[in-house]
């Protein structure tokens, strides 16, 4: 009577024993295999948590675009009489007009624009801040920096391995390749003049010169390490105030 | 016929980790139309500095604004960190999976024996 349960026990434990061995096994291959993944494309499932982001920022821009088709169109367009000079001054003054309204109207997190890079295949929404939460949903702006259409720098910081890897290929940019940001009160075309490796605490790049309208991206360098910051400079070449 | 289980597994955990990985798609669908924008108000291009390392621009624009936007002082301190080391990942995945192979080996082997 006795003797029956005493060999059951022991089988038990062993297969709990086992599964435990078998989850453990299935869990570090899936570790390592993320990690391969990471090298040789992107972490895949910050880059899927990215993803889903990604589609609600698609629909936090295109309120904000409607809303700035309703309030911040320009009004009729300058007298036909006047001068190309005055309209294009005219249409720069608005513009300026809508990227001061925007520069502290948006929390960390939501959507700010779009920002496109042809030669990296890069086309996504870009968000307020630079703050880890904000930094998960897409490339964001550095508050303290200006936004495009106003004189200063433009900073954008992305990541390059994780949460989609918006900026993994950003070393690969060259000096005359363009970088677009369509806001909603216009489209700018910036063309990158260089790049350069720094310290992270070196912020220097950010800082607004009077005159220019620049715009930096900036991300951890090099590729897997968070020991150095790659920063990107480029210079504004046109811009298209919304109509 | 464990054996077999425990490659199940593997193979079900690579599949998952691939159909994850497949299921990314870095292009995004326009939001807005931005074809009907206003005539386009261009700035002269400038030269772009010569490759890499050019980064330093000269800005001795005489017409430039007295002031910039963005007021002296308020730019960040520091650049934000967007960096991840998956090399740690695939050391702790890689010791994981090693150290649990072994022990399914030894325990494998010491069934047989008590056979």
């Amino acid at each position: 009577m006795n003797a029956e349960p005493a060999p059951r026990a022991p089988g038990a434990r062993r297969r709990a024993w086992r599964a435990l061995l078998i989850a453990a096994l299935a869990a570090g291959t899936l570790l390592a295999a993320d990690g391969i993944l990471t090298i040789v494309w992107q972490e895949p499932v910050t880059a899927y948590m990215q993803h889903r982001r990604q589609t609600d920022l698609q629909r936090d821009l295109a309120r904000l675009d409607a809303r700035y088709a309703q309030t911040g169109a320009p009004a009729t367009a300058v007298a036909p009489a006047a001068s190309a000079d005055s309209a294009a001054g005219e249409l720069r003054r608005r513009t300026r007009r809508s990227a001061l309204s925007l520069l502290h109207a948006r929390d960390a997190g939501q959507a700010l624009g779009r920002l496109e890079i042809p030669a990296i295949g890069l086309k996504t929404v870009m968000v307020e801040s630079t703050t880890g939460g904000a930094l998960r949903r897409g490339p964001g702006h550095y508050r303290g920096t200006v936004l495009p259409g106003l004189d200063g720098t433009v900073g954008i910081a992305g990541h390059r391995t994780t949460y989609g890897a918006p900026f993994r290929h950003v070393d690969e940019l060259r000096a005359g390749s363009r970088i677009m940001l369509r806001m909603p009160y216009g489209s700018f075309t910036y063309r990158v003049t260089g790049s350069r490796i720094t310290t992270p605490d070196d912020a220097s790049s950010l800082r607004s010169r009077a005159g220019t309208q620049r715009l930096v991206l900036t991300a951890c360098h090099p590729l897997y390490s968070a020991a150095k910051r790659i920063v990107v400079s480029a210079r504004l070449v046109s811009e298209a105030p919304r109509a | 016929m464990r054996v077999r289980s425990i490659l199940a597994v593997l193979v079900a955990g690579m599949l998952l980790a691939a159909g994850v990985a497949s299921a990314q798609d870095t292009t995004t669908e326009p939001l807005s139309d931005y074809t009907t924008t206003t005539p386009t108000v261009t700035t002269p291009p400038e030269t772009p500095a010569a490759g890499v390392g050019g980064e330093e621009e000269s800005n001795s624009g005489s017409n430039a604004p007295a002031v910039a936007s963005q007021p002296a002082g308020s730019a960040p301190s520091s650049l934000a960190f967007t960096g991840a080391d998956p090399l740690l990942l695939i050391a702790l995945g890689l010791g994981v999976a090693g150290g649990a192979t072994v022990l399914l080996v030894r325990d494998r082997r010491r069934s047989n024996t008590q056979r």
